[in-house]
């Protein structure tokens, strides 16, 4: 799609792009904005202009989308005191915003896994009212004497967790976009 | 706002929208584009897009104001003649108002 663009257009392109990518826009958002900027740079072609003069710079062009995806870190405006070429300090948030992610995720995982084990040791063995000598108890991967038994338990354990937390992480999902769209109501321009 | 109002009057694309904001001195430069405005108010559903092609074969993607829009625009409307009848008469009170427009 990006075949006929010259030099300058395929460069402030790819920048965009980039700059889109390493603040964590959506697939949904970075396509949108790749259309519309190739659009953008066909009508100017035609028109006789620059396309740049209407777009600034790859920072700014770029900036109005984040915003707009309201990635973390982009809620005030960067022309009010830096200027948008700021933009290509590190991305901080974005990051930060993943191991957060990545934190809870393996929290949540560990949290339900180790009730479920607990559940299924009391109620669906024997280990810890028989005492047996040759087995040892162990919550995480050794809650009956049968490994067999076990093995399925942890299995099935894990794979409820796992579901558990995808329906966690979806619920936070949904209240934070929900809050989101509350909380933004002023007139566009 | 401004955009809306220019939808208003029928469907159009990007850059014939900003141009026609150009016509008004309401340039963008510096401001990241009409684009990202266009992006929101297709999120916000207040226009409906369509991507058509051009005599030229090209694919262009047009923007027509929806009744969701329509309403919002009438609003915002009258928000921003409430706001600027508010900071006339400010301005009025405090001397600030240019001479030549005073009663």
């Amino acid at each position: 799609m990006t075949g006929t663009l010259n030099h300058h257009e395929q460069s402030y392109y790819d920048r965009v792009m980039s700059l889109l990518n390493q603040y964590g826009a959506s697939a949904r958002l970075r396509e949108q904005a790749g259309s519309q900027l190739l659009e953008h740079m066909e009508e100017a072609k035609i028109n006789g202009e620059s396309f740049q003069d209407a777009l600034g710079t790859p920072e700014e062009f770029a900036f109005e989308y984040l915003e707009q995806d309201d990635r973390a870190g982009f809620h005030s405006s960067p022309y009010s005191s830096k200027g948008a070429g700021d933009l290509a300090a590190p991305a901080a948030p974005a990051l930060i915003n993943h191991a957060f992610i990545l934190f809870l995720c393996a929290g949540l995982l560990f949290v339900y896994y180790t009730v479920l084990q607990a559940i299924s040791a009391m109620y669906m063995t024997t280990s810890l009212v028989i005492d047996n000598p040759e087995f040892t108890f162990n919550l995480w991967y050794r809650i009956s004497d049968q490994p067999w038994f076990n093995l399925m338990l942890v299995g099935t354990n894990a794979l409820i967790a796992a579901g558990l937390t995808a329906v966690t992480f979806w619920l936070i999902r949904i209240l934070r976009n929900r809050s989101r769209r509350g909380g933004n109501g002023r007139p566009s321009r | 706002m401004c955009v809306l109002s220019i939808l208003k009057s029928g469907k159009s694309y990007g850059y014939e929208i900003m141009k026609e904001l150009e016509k008004f001195n309401l340039e963008l430069k510096g401001e990241g584009s009409i684009y990202p405005i266009l992006t929101k108010l297709k999120e916000k559903k207040l226009v409906q897009v369509t991507r058509e092609l051009t005599e030229q074969g090209r694919a262009r993607v047009y923007y027509e104001l929806n009744q969701s829009g329509l309403q919002y625009l009438e609003q915002s409307t009258e928000e921003w003649i409430s706001i600027q009848q508010d900071i006339q008469a400010l301005l009025q009170t405090h001397n600030a108002w240019p001479k030549e427009e005073r009663k």
